[in-house]
C-alpha cells in the first residue's frame, strides 16, 4: 500500500457522464475506484474520465482505463479521456497512447474499425503499387538495360538456372508422375463403365499438357524456390547487404531479380512442358496395367489428341508462372523488416502469394 | 583538427532541414548537418535517436520526408542515377554488421565495387584488392568467405570494402558494435590511420565513450529528434544540457560494467 487516497466524483447528470478524479490513481486506490465505477462500466452508456485532479497514476491505472475501453469503446460514443498531463500522459505514452489534452483514444492512439479497415486498405493498395512498380523495373531491367551496353552477369544467371529450376526438377516430375496416374485411374473407373478406355489417352494427354502440367509445376517451384527467393533476398535486406548494393552502384533489381527471372521463367517452361509428359506417362501406365489398352493405342490417340496450341499454351503458362514466382518472392525479399522473423513471415506471405496468383492467372488464361 | 575547406568547395556531406519519419512516427525533424572536409565527425546519441536513420538518409537510401540533402555540393534529390551513382562512387560505408555479400569471398567483396564501377583489366583489379586488404591486415583472408571470419575480422573487411573505391568520404556505422573493447580500439586506430593516409572526411555514428575519445575531430549529438550539441567533445561535455550529461553519465557508466564484468572473467572470477 502506497498510502495515497482518491476522491472521486461522478456527474451523473452531465451529457455524457464524467468521472472527476482527485488524488493518486494507483494499485493502493484502484480496487475501490473499480468497485465504484463497475456499474457504470456495466451500463455502456458514454462516460468521461477526468484527469485533472490526478497527481500520479501507475499501471493499475491504466489497467483501469484500458478496462474502460474494452468495456464501453472508444470515442465520443464510448469512453473518452480529458485534462490529461503530467504523470498521467507520461504513463499514457508508457502503454505507447499518445495523448495531449482533451483527445480522445479515437483521435490519436487505438483505432475504430473503419480506420483499420482503411488503414488496411491503404498498406494493400500500397502493396500492389510497389509490385507493380517491381514488375516495371523488372522488365526493364530484363529488357532495356542489356541493350544499353551492360555487362551480362551469365555466372549468376547459370548458377540460378541450376538452382532455382533444375534442382526442383525430381519432386516436380514426381509429382506430375503421380497427378497422371491418380487422373488416369479415377477416370479409368468411370471410362470403363461406358466402354470409352481409349478417351483416357485424350483425357490425360490434354489436361496435363494445358493444365495440370504446368500449374503442379508452379506450385512447387512456388513452394520451393519462391520461399528460397525470399528467404536469400530478406536476409540480404536485414544484413544491409542491399543498402551496400545500391551505394557500390549495383541495382539491387538488376543484380538480383532479373538473372533469377531470366533462370527461372526458362527453366519453369522447361519443367511445364517435362512434367505434363511425366504426367502422360503416369496416365500410359494405368492405361496399359489396368485398362488393357495397347502401348501404340495409347501412344497414337495421345499425340492425335494434342495441337500445337496446346503446347504454346504450356509453354507461356509456365513462363507467366515462372515470371509470378521471382517476381513476389523477391517483392516479399526485398520489402523485409524486424530481423529474422521478418524474413520467416515473409517466405511465407511469398509463398501464399504466389500459389493464389498462380491459380489467379492460371483462371484468367483458362477464359481467355 | 584539420580544416582544410576552401571557400569554393561546397562540403561533401550537408543536411539541410531533414524530417525523417517511419510511419507516423516522426524521428528527425529539422536536422541541419554539415560534415566538414578531413575532418572525423562523430554523432552521438541514445537507442533510438535517429543516427543509423540520419546517417541513412545521407546515404540517399531513405527518402526523407521532409529538407534537402547535398552530397559534394549537389541536391541528391534532384540528381540523376547516373550522376548518384557517380557521387556514390566517392562515398565508402561501413555497415554496422558489415554487411559483406555471404555469396563472395572477402577479394571478390573488395573486388566486386572496383569491378562493377570501373573498366580496369582483372589483373590491376586483383592487386587493387590485396593492398586494400593488406592496408586492414586481411590479404590473408582473401579467399576466406565471411562466415569464416571473426567479428573483428568481418569489420576490417568490410572496411577493405569500403574503401574499395577510394572514397572521399567514409560512413561508419557503428563500427564498434558487438567487438571487444581491444578489437574496437585497433578499429579505430585503422580509421585514424585510414583518414591520415587519404585526408578522408569521415561521419562515425557510435556510442562508445572510448571511440568518441580517440577518433572525434568534431561531436554532434541528436536527441529529442533533433541536434541538442555539437562542437569538440570536451565543448560538448562541458555543456549545461542535462540531456548531454545524462547520456554520458549513462555511457560511461556501462562502459565501466562492461570494463570490470572483462577484468572480472580474466581473473577467474564470476562476472
Amino acid at each position: 500500500m502506497t498510502g495515497n487516497d482518491i476522491s472521486i466524483n461522478v456527474l451523473e447528470d452531465a451529457e455524457p457522464a464524467v468521472v472527476e478524479f482527485n488524488g493518486a490513481l494507483d494499485r493502493s486506490t484502484v480496487p475501490e475506484v473499480f468497485r465504484r465505477l463497475r456499474p457504470l462500466f456495466n451500463r455502456k452508456t458514454p462516460l468521461v474520465f477526468d484527469f485533472g485532479g490526478v497527481a500520479r497514476m501507475d499501471s493499475s491505472g491504466l489497467a483501469l482505463v484500458a478496462y474502460g475501453f474494452r468495456k464501453l469503446g472508444t470515442g465520443s460514443g464510448g469512453l473518452s479521456l480529458r485534462s490529461i498531463g503530467g504523470e498521467v500522459e507520461k504513463t499514457l505514452k508508457l502503454a505507447g497512447w499518445n495523448f495531449s489534452g482533451a483527445q480522445s483514444l479515437t483521435e490519436d492512439g487505438h483505432s475504430s474499425f473503419a480506420e483499420t479497415a482503411g488503414a488496411e486498405a491503404e498498406k494493400a493498395a500500397s502493396s500492389v503499387y510497389y509490385y507493380l512498380y517491381l514488375i516495371s523495373e523488372t522488365l526493364y531491367h530484363s529488357i532495356v538495360t542489356p541493350w544499353k551496353g551492360e555487362k551480362p552477369r551469365l555466372a549468376i544467371f547459370v548458377a540460378q538456372m541450376a538452382r532455382l529450376g533444375a534442382g526442383s526438377a525430381p519432386i516436380v516430375w514426381l509429382i506430375a508422375l503421380l497427378v497422371g496416374l491418380t487422373t488416369a485411374y479415377q477416370a479409368a473407373y468411370q471410362l470403363r463403365q461406358f466402354g470409352a478406355n481409349i478417351y483416357i489417352a485424350d483425357l490425360v494427354a490434354i489436361s496435363m499438357m494445358t493444365e495440370l502440367g504446368p500449374l503442379m509445376a508452379a506450385i512447387m517451384v512456388a513452394g520451393r524456390s519462391g520461399a528460397a527467393i525470399t528467404a536469400e533476398i530478406g536476409t540480404m535486406q536485414v544484413n544491409e547487404e542491399i543498402d551496400a548494393l545500391r551505394l557500390i552502384g549495383m541495382h539491387p533489381v538488376q543484380y538480383l531479380v532479373v538473372p533469377k527471372v531470366y533462370a527461372v521463367v526458362i527453366t519453369q517452361a522447361l519443367l511445364g512442358i517435362t512434367s505434363a509428359c511425366v504426367g502422360i506417362l503416369g496416365g500410359y501406365v494405368i492405361a496399359v496395367s489396368y485398362l488393357d489398352l495397347s502401348s501404340a493405342a495409347f501412344v497414337n490417340k495421345a499425340v492425335n489428341s494434342l495441337v500445337m496450341m496446346d503446347l504454346v499454351n504450356n509453354l507461356s503458362k509456365s513462363a507467366i508462372f515462372g515470371f509470378i514466382i521471382v517476381t513476389v518472392g523477391s517483392f516479399y525479399g526485398l520489402r523485409v523488416s524486424g530481423g529474422a522473423e521478418g524474413v520467416g513471415r515473409a517466405t511465407t506471405n511469398s509463398v501464399v502469394t504466389s500459389i493464389f496468383l498462380i491459380i489467379v492467372t492460371d483462371c484468367v488464361y483458362s477464359l481467355i | 583538427m584539420k580544416m582544410n575547406a576552401g571557400f569554393t568547395q561546397p562540403p561533401p556531406v550537408q543536411i539541410q532541414g531533414l524530417i525523417a519519419r517511419y510511419g507516423e512516427k516522426t524521428v528527425l525533424e529539422g536536422v541541419d548537418f554539415i560534415a566538414s572536409p578531413g575532418i572525423i565527425t562523430v554523432i552521438i546519441g541514445g537507442s533510438g535517436c535517429g543516427k543509423s536513420t540520419l546517417l541513412k538518409h545521407a546515404l540517399g537510401l531513405y527518402q526523407p520526408a521532409g529538407g534537402r540533402i547535398f552530397l559534394f555540393g549537389r541536391d541528391i534529390d534532384e540528381v540523376s542515377d547516373t550522376e548518384l551513382k557517380h557521387i556514390r562512387m566517392r562515398i565508402g560505408v561501413l555497415f554496422q554488421n558489415g554487411a559483406l555479400f555471404t555469396s563472395m569471398t572477402v577479394g571478390e567483396n573488395v573486388a566486386v565495387v572496383i569491378r562493377e564501377n570501373t573498366d580496369l583489366p582483372e589483373e590491376i583489379i586483383a592487386q587493387m584488392v590485396r593492398m586494400k586488404l593488406s592496408l586492414v591486415g586481411l590479404e590473408d583472408a582473401i579467399g576466406k568467405y565471411p562466415e569464416e571470419l571473426s567479428g573483428g575480422m568481418r569489420k576490417r573487411a568490410a572496411l577493405a570494402r569500403a574503401i574499395a573505391s577510394d572514397p572521399e568520404v567514409l560512413f561508419c556505422d557503428e563500427p564498434s558494435a558487438g567487438l571487444d573493447p581491444v578489437v574496437a580500439s585497433e578499429l579505430d586506430d585503422l580509421l585514424l590511420n585510414m583518414r591520415s593516409l587519404f585526408n578522408m572526411t569521415m561521419v562515425v555514428v557510435t556510442h562508445e565513450l572510448e571511440s568518441i575519445k580517440k577518433i572525434a575531430d568534431r561531436v554532434v549529438m541528436l536527441d529529442d529528434g533533433g541536434i541538442v550539441a555539437q562542437g569538440t567533445l570536451d565543448e560538448v561535455m562541458s555543456m549545461r544540457d542535462y540531456r548531454v550529461h545524462d547520456f554520458f553519465n549513462r555511457i560511461s557508466h556501462t562502459e565501466e560494467k562492461s570494463r570490470a564484468s572483462i577484468y572480472a572473467v580474466s581473473e577467474g572470477k564470476d562476472a
